[in-house]
């Protein structure tokens, strides 16, 4: 792991109401410091007249120089010192909501050219959705990590939810907090989480030297942001869920 | 955390309710549709199919048992379905489907908008028609499943059409109540294949209520969905993906449970990430 002046810390967000996610174990903090740095980049091309291509759709995407530690193994890909937010409460718990959504005929009117006759809400596309919202009921998420203070709590700052549905008031963030843990060795702060278990997707050279901890198992991940990108995609081994 | 107290299980309660069925006349219509038919018990895996699969192994226990694999059952299905046949001492015939339906939707295009559209035969047609075909050559015309009315409105007015065709032929003429018990659930296709629902007309409780009752063994896939809170309308175990209610959340429920499984296939179906 590349780490000098970087040290192991944790990062936990105040929540007024619990955080709503789809895949089984939490928002990983190296993406949303990315996608924060994005934000802000994308900003920037914007004021400045420029045309802005989204990571998702380039063919390598650009690594933004993040506030953590880089653990490379001895072999496999590298990934950042970070783990995934774990519930500070109830993490076995799950609170099922719904939400629902129908295509808006106006607002396809004003950017359409021309419409079919009917825009259909019972099948195809358009089709009205009333979706499972799926909630950790929980007042904080911690992550550990490796990396600068100042450098996370600034970029934290400016962020005010995290999660699915932040619009509609889920995963709202009272405040953050970010301190020094000079309790962990940078191994653990790096991939587990406070409970001992797995705490990010992690290469198998990584898992080996962590010993007998809980996982979600082995599958396709991404290892880094931005996640979803397919460049990005590896067989690595699954955070622990959050119903283990 | 020690766990919460599950309190009254619901299950237990329904399977202690004496049935309002008079299940030897199902028998005696399981019977006679063999009987005439020959035929096949047409199982998924799901709680309909079991239930229907324990009533016709009390009138055959060699009927043939036909699995029509999509390709894309959940792994826990394919487990179940060996353990079942162990334990029952199932007389069973998996039929592939002609094309898998991973194969259909990763070819025609639609679940990946920088794929080429491409004309695929439809998904009914590779899942259920084509291989259903193949099973009633090797078995004969009949066919037991567990389609029930109440699962959707094509299904309730496919089996209210067939009923209100059905000819009686009864000494006396039969009240309305009789007349579903005793012709109803039969639906007679134009390729001269005969279906009986044994349990065309229950409910989703009387189904859960004959498991209970019976101890059946159920898929593992429900206990899971369950566990992940998914409403009783979702637990349904047919095929991982396809087209159906995802505006319902299906893929939810699928990347919760299935993480590992939901990141290979999205990998090939990019846009089943839309329905997340």
């Amino acid at each position: 792991m590349s780490a000098t002046n970087l040290e192991p810390m944790q990062v936990r967000a105040h929540l007024a109401a619990g955080i709503a996610q789809a895949a089984p174990w939490g928002i990983a903090l190296d993406g949303l410091l990315a996608s924060e740095l994005w934000a802000r980049q994308k900003a920037e091309h914007r004021a400045a007249g420029q045309p802005y291509v989204r990571a998702l759709e380039r063919d390598d995407p650009p690594d933004l120089d993040l506030p953590l530690a880089r653990c490379q193994p001895v072999d496999g890909p590298w990934h950042w010192a970070a783990t995934c937010a774990h519930p500070d409460q109830h993490h076995e718990r799950l609170d099922v909501r719904t939400w629902t959504g129908r295509v808006d005929a106006r607002a396809l009117e004003q950017v359409a050219t021309e419409l079919p006759k009917t825009v259909s809400q019972r099948q195809g596309r358009y089709r009205a959705r009333r979706m499972p919202l799926l909630v950790t009921p929980t007042t904080s998420v911690t992550w550990q990590a490796v990396g600068d203070l100042e450098g996370v709590r600034e970029l934290l700052e400016s962020i005010t939810s995290i999660g699915k549905k932040r619009a509609s008031g889920e995963g709202h963030v009272l405040r953050w907090e970010v301190t020094a843990a000079p309790e962990l060795d940078k191994l653990t702060a790096a991939h587990l989480h406070p409970d001992g278990t797995l705490g990010r997707p992690t290469p198998e050279a990584c898992r080996r030297l962590l010993g007998d901890v809980v996982d979600g198992g082995r599958g396709r991940a991404g290892i880094r942001p931005p996640y979803m990108h397919p460049a990005r995609q590896y067989d690595l081994y699954l955070p622990a869920l959050l119903s283990s | 955390m020690k766990p919460a107290d599950p309190g009254l299980d619901v299950r237990v309660l329904q399977g202690l309710r004496t049935s309002r069925r008079d299940l030897q006349l199902v028998r005696d219509r399981i019977r006679e549709h063999l009987d005439t038919h020959e035929g096949y018990v047409a199982f998924s895996g799901g709680k309909d199919s079991l239930v229907v699969l324990h009533l016709a192994l009390q009138v055959d226990p060699d009927v043939p048992v036909a699995f029509f694999d999509s390709g894309l059952e959940f792994p826990e299905t394919y487990v179940y379905l060996a353990e079942l046949t162990a334990a029952w001492d199932l007389n069973l015939d998996v039929v592939p489907a002609t094309m898998s339906a991973l194969d259909v939707m990763a070819a025609n295009g639609s679940w990946d908008h920088h794929a080429p559209t491409r004309d695929t035969p439809a998904m009914h047609r590779a899942l259920i028609t084509e291989p259903a075909a193949i099973a009633h050559d090797a078995h004969g015309a009949g066919e037991l499943w567990g389609v029930r009315a109440q699962e959707s409105r094509g299904r309730a007015a496919a089996y209210a059409n067939a009923l209100r065709a059905a000819e009686c032929a009864c000494e006396s003429p039969c009240t309305q109540r009789a007349r579903r018990a005793r012709h109803g659930g039969r639906i007679a296709r134009v390729d001269g294949t005969v279906a009986y629902g044994p349990v065309w007309d229950w409910t989703t409780e009387e189904i859960w209520g004959h498991i209970s009752r019976h101890q059946l063994p159920t898929n593992p896939v429900y206990d899971k969905l369950r566990r992940l809170g998914a409403p009783e309308h979702f637990l349904r175990v047919s095929a991982m993906l396809d087209g159906n209610r995802l505006e319902e959340g299906r893929v939810t429920w699928l990347r919760r449970g299935w993480p590992a499984l939901f990141e290979e296939l999205a990998a090939a179906l990019p846009r089943i990430r839309e329905y997340v």
